[in-house]
């Protein structure tokens, strides 16, 4: 039902720094996507192409990743941009175009920031940002726990089928929706819980303090992290001057 | 006051993947073209897990921890926003900060607590999701703002607040099992 994002490589893109990776392809390049004007949006692709390329990511496996998001959104805003802008027929194509552009570099960049930072950066980026350890640790469980918690989840349903639950939604039967609802949710918190007292537990008797002090590693950070800070902040810049 | 110990930590984390992993079971719905279905549980599931939450863990900024976890676990899906909005994670650390405000001011009376918090927090992110649309220029959005924010306040207010009962409802069935207890300890 559920996989993790992240695809284990080697690339320069692979390599950077965590906070960079964060604010490049989830706060500078979105946002210049949005802001650009649209003669600028094929140099924002470019850079897209270009950083996707120096991951040396599968483009069928991302691709698999993002084509449920990118065609739906293709497919509505091209909709509504038909029946709700105003113009010629051709004028309203093109803004829903340009439009659903700008939302495929947003979705492309999300997803390859995903694809590209492994979990345990994470904390690593936290404490480096001097955030206290026990929130990036936590942060790092929670995407460690992620398919974990969709084989429970689908392990409770099938035991409620076998059990005669059926789920199915009816405005008339409202109220034993929320019965039915009831009889997963039940389990599934219960169980949800278990597990975290479990996990709990082995990091106790590992020593582990969330209160206690924890070496700190050095931030790293290369020419090329310099580098792509400054080509997002310039492209950033371009694009709301321009 | 109360210490956010190593087992509080790894319930939040358990409880932020649980409604992320919900929440996209509701997107799944909504993309298979059930009309209303899929928001509906969203909303449901959105309130019933702050409520279940905040009971549960008894502490000041749980929610907040709780939505901070949520806001990058969601950043490649499309969940309180588009994937690869990286303006989610303040959005829900400012959902997560009213409700641990209105759970401090409200907590005395468990029922009014958790219908206040299940409205209240999910008419806020109905709201902002639609603010950032006018952001991203969604067209057709100005011709319906006018039915967008009766039906936000509406359904959103209304079904949170059931949402939150249902959250209410879940804590009172397992709140006397020994692991709840130990979280709560």
């Amino acid at each position: 039902m559920f996989v993790n994002t992240f695809i284990e490589k080697q690339s320069i893109v692979y390599d950077l720094n965590f906070w960079t990776k964060l604010v490049c392809f989830s706060l500078l390049l979105p946002l210049a996507s949005f802001l650009s004007p649209t003669d600028l949006l094929p140099l924002l692709t470019a850079i897209f192409i270009l950083v996707f390329l120096l991951s040396k990511i599968n483009f069928l496996n991302f691709w698999k990743s993002v084509r449920v998001y990118i065609l739906s959104i293709t497919v509505g805003l091209a909709a509504l941009s038909t029946i709700f802008y105003t113009g010629a027929l051709q004028e309203r194509i093109i803004y829903g175009a340009v439009l659903a552009v700008r939302f495929s570099l947003l979705i492309s960049f999300g997803v390859l920031f995903s694809m590209v930072t492994n979990p345990i950066e994470i904390p690593s980026g936290f404490m480096q940002a001097r955030i206290p350890h026990k929130y990036g640790v936590t942060l790092m469980v929670a995407y460690r726990m992620m398919p974990l918690l969709s084989k429970k989840i689908t392990t409770i349903v099938n035991a409620q089928k076998a059990r005669g639950a059926s789920f199915k939604f009816s405005v008339k039967h409202l109220g034993k929706f929320f019965y039915q609802l009831a009889s997963l949710m039940v389990p599934l918190l219960h169980s949800t819980l278990e597990m975290s007292v479990r996990l709990s537990d082995a990091l106790i008797s590992r020593g582990y303090d969330p209160d206690g002090e924890i070496t700190i590693t050095p931030a790293k950070s290369s020419f090329y992290d310099f580098l792509l800070v400054t080509l997002s902040t310039f492209a950033l810049i371009i694009c709301i001057l321009w | 006051m109360k210490k956010l110990n190593t087992t509080k930590l790894m319930a939040l984390a358990a409880l932020s993947v649980l409604q992320l992993v919900l929440l996209l079971f509701g997107v799944g719905i909504m993309a298979l073209g059930v009309p209303g279905v899929g928001g509906i549980l969203n909303t449901v599931v959105y309130s019933s897990v702050i409520i279940f939450t905040l009971l549960v863990i008894d502490y000041p900024y749980a929610a907040t921890i709780l939505f901070t976890i949520f806001g990058f676990l969601s950043l490649p899906f499309p969940l309180m926003g588009t994937s690869g909005l990286l303006v989610k994670i303040p959005i829900g650390i400012v959902a997560g900060l009213v409700s641990d405000c209105l759970y401090a001011l409200l907590k005395k009376n468990k029922l009014v607590c958790s219908l206040a918090i299940g409205g209240v927090v999910t008419y806020y992110i109905a709201v902002v999701l639609i603010l950032v649309s006018f952001f991203v220029r969604i067209p057709g959005l100005m011709t319906f703002k006018t039915i967008l924010s009766f039906t936000a306040f509406v359904s959103t207010m209304i079904v949170g607040a059931i949402g939150g009962a249902f959250g209410l409802f879940v804590y009172n069935k397992i709140k006397c099992s020994s692991v709840v207890r130990r979280i709560q300890k």
